[in-house]
């Protein structure tokens, strides 16, 4: 078993001619690893997400994810393994219920209906909404959709989880509700790749690895604290530098010296020595 | 143009076993060129208090004052329509609004039902595009075929070309990138200081602090509080009680204080300030 979960190798990909919203590629994800894909609006990385779960065929290149090449034969079997969360939580709520919503994956895979009840209150327990089975969609919050999305998506034990910009469109206390869920996501199951979309730099403070996508193109992959050590050249591209980073690089000024402090928490307590 | 809020209540469905109160005997006053932001939990009566400004919700109580217009239980519409051109109302992903099949159409469209004739629809369109910072040549495009960010500019553009004095915003930046973010804020705020009033329903209390010079809190449709956000923030008691957010830059001072260190919350501002506090504790080079 190959080491990474995702290999993409020379992948191109325009919408019309002459326009690539993807160019050359080629990039590795690591099993069990928690992987942010960073880019402003119209980096290309929400399309970059659609080719891997092959809701868009690639013009060039490939892509291999968990030892398959993807292809019409393999795509069922490809899309079995992953899991996407969308930005927009009213537009992926489709049960009437929450239990039912829950439900809706399980039942094409034509999961035998006692088990079924189960899964959904195992998984409704997982994200912290066991008590709302039986609400509507529209008695609940942004955050307490994508929750449920989310319980819908691992219900389906899938090896992989995409979060495409499932934050974007959340209030301050969604946002945190759902990058808090990530992280017990991950302790829950190590083995689980999780992969962000995002242009939410907080939000990608606590990946493993970062991949920064601008026009199209990588324009960066590395570990975290080596990107944001970067501020000028993320903002040169649209983006932004995590909080306890700008803090630094001002303390710095002073010169305060804080550079292995690379999460608030750290951050204070070296503070307040 | 001065708003007064005079003991305004609003109930949804009365008389019906779903009524809600949702505004209950609000009074305040939001002065003419200010920039106010409204915060509040979903729920606390932020968005029914903003639609009074325009009529489009009229109090079952009290009345509203905008100008010359006044705003009651049994206002006529006729009375209050040409009020509508002059506030200008931004709800929430304004961009699924959009409908026209070119951006020109759905610019023009407000200040085309205000009856302006074809050569100042024109003037007011391409205005407002400039001032979104949309391309003449995106205007003969389908909104459809632009990216989320640009429609939201398209939306706004909407408004603006109606020139209203009043700007109502209900979370503006939601979904858009940092710069996106940035962008848009810096846009209303040049607006601000042309003198148009900004009203900004937000639960980003870093913007709350950085641009507003008021902040109305809300909780259960009542008005809690109307004060400076740095007398808001400040005042601990309060944002515990309503379960406030605080921004970034304060609630990181809180921490530091909590553990000793001694900061004046009311020197922070931004990040560049509160190192600039940290420093005057840790003996640091002093700019």
């Amino acid at each position: 078993m190959s080491e990474m979960i995702i290999e993409i190798k020379d992948l191109f990909f325009s919408y019309e001619e002459n326009d690539e919203v993807l160019k050359n590629i080629s990039l590795c994800i690591k099993r069990g690893s928690y992987t942010a894909i960073l880019g402003h609006n119209g980096s290309g990385k929400s399309t970059l997400a659609k080719l891997i779960i092959g809701l868009l065929p690639s013009q060039s290149g490939e892509i291999i994810v968990d030892g398959l090449i993807l292809n019409e034969e393999n795509l069922r079997e490809i899309r079995s393994k992953i899991g996407v969360v969308f930005q927009n939580p009213d537009n992926q709520f489709i049960g009437a219920t929450v239990r039912d919503d829950i439900a809706f994956g399980l039942e094409n895979r034509c999961v035998p209906q006692i088990k079924m009840d189960d899964i959904i209150n195992e998984y409704a327990k997982k994200v912290g909404m066991e008590d709302y089975l039986d609400k509507e969609p529209t008695l609940l919050s942004g955050g307490q959709k994508q929750r449920v999305a989310i319980a819908g998506v691992l219900a389906m034990t899938p090896k992989i989880v995409i979060l495409d910009e499932a934050t974007s469109m959340l209030d301050p206390k969604g946002k945190k509700e759902i990058i808090e869920l990530t992280r017990k996501m991950r302790e829950l199951y190590p083995e689980l790749t999780v992969i962000s979309i995002t242009h939410d730099v907080e939000e990608a403070l606590g990946a493993d690895e970062i991949i920064v996508l601008n026009q199209g193109e990588i324009y960066y992959q590395g570990n975290s604290n080596d990107i944001f050590l970067q501020e000028e050249k993320l903002i040169a591209i649209d983006l932004d530098i995590p909080f306890v980073y700008k803090l630094r690089n001002e303390l710095a000024k002073h010169e305060i010296e804080v550079s292995n402090c690379n999460s608030e928490e750290m951050l204070v307590n070296e503070l307040c020595q | 143009m001065p708003i007064k809020f005079e003991n305004v209540s609003y109930t949804y469905l009365p008389n019906t076993v779903f009524k809600t109160e949702a505004l209950k005997d609000v009074n305040c006053e939001i002065k003419e060129g200010s920039f106010t932001a409204i915060i509040g939990h979903t729920g606390s009566g932020k968005s029914t208090l903003v639609q009074h400004i325009n009529a489009l919700l009229l109090p079952t109580s009290g009345t509203v004052f905008v100008e010359d217009y006044k705003i009651f239980p049994n206002s006529k519409l006729k009375q209050i329509k040409k009020l509508r051109s002059k506030v200008g109302l931004v709800f929430q992903f304004p961009e699924y609004q959009l409908f026209e099949e070119t951006c020109y159409k759905d610019i023009a469209f407000g200040p085309k039902n205000f009856g302006k004739t074809s050569e100042e629809i024109d003037v007011l369109v391409k205005d407002a595009a400039k001032l979104v910072g949309i391309d003449e040549e995106l205007l003969s495009r389908s909104p459809f075929e632009l990216s989320g960010g640009q429609r939201r500019r398209v939306a706004i553009a909407g408004i603006l070309a109606m020139k209203p004095s009043v700007l109502i915003l209900d979370e503006p930046t939601a979904g858009l990138d940092p710069r996106g973010a940035r962008e848009m804020m810096d846009l209303f705020s040049r607006l601000n200081k042309q003198g148009i009033t900004v009203i900004l329903v937000t639960h980003d209390m870093d913007y709350v602090l950085r641009y507003s010079e008021l902040v109305i809190v809300m909780s259960e449709g009542m008005l809690k509080a109307y004060d400076t956000p740095l007398n808001i923030f400040k005042n601990t008691k309060l944002c515990k009680e309503l379960n406030l957010e605080l921004p970034t830059v304060f609630s990181f001072a809180n921490k530091l204080i909590e553990k000793g260190l001694d900061i004046d919350l009311g020197k922070v501002k931004d990040v560049k300030t509160l190192a600039d506090e940290i420093a005057l504790n840790k003996g640091g080079k002093q700019s």
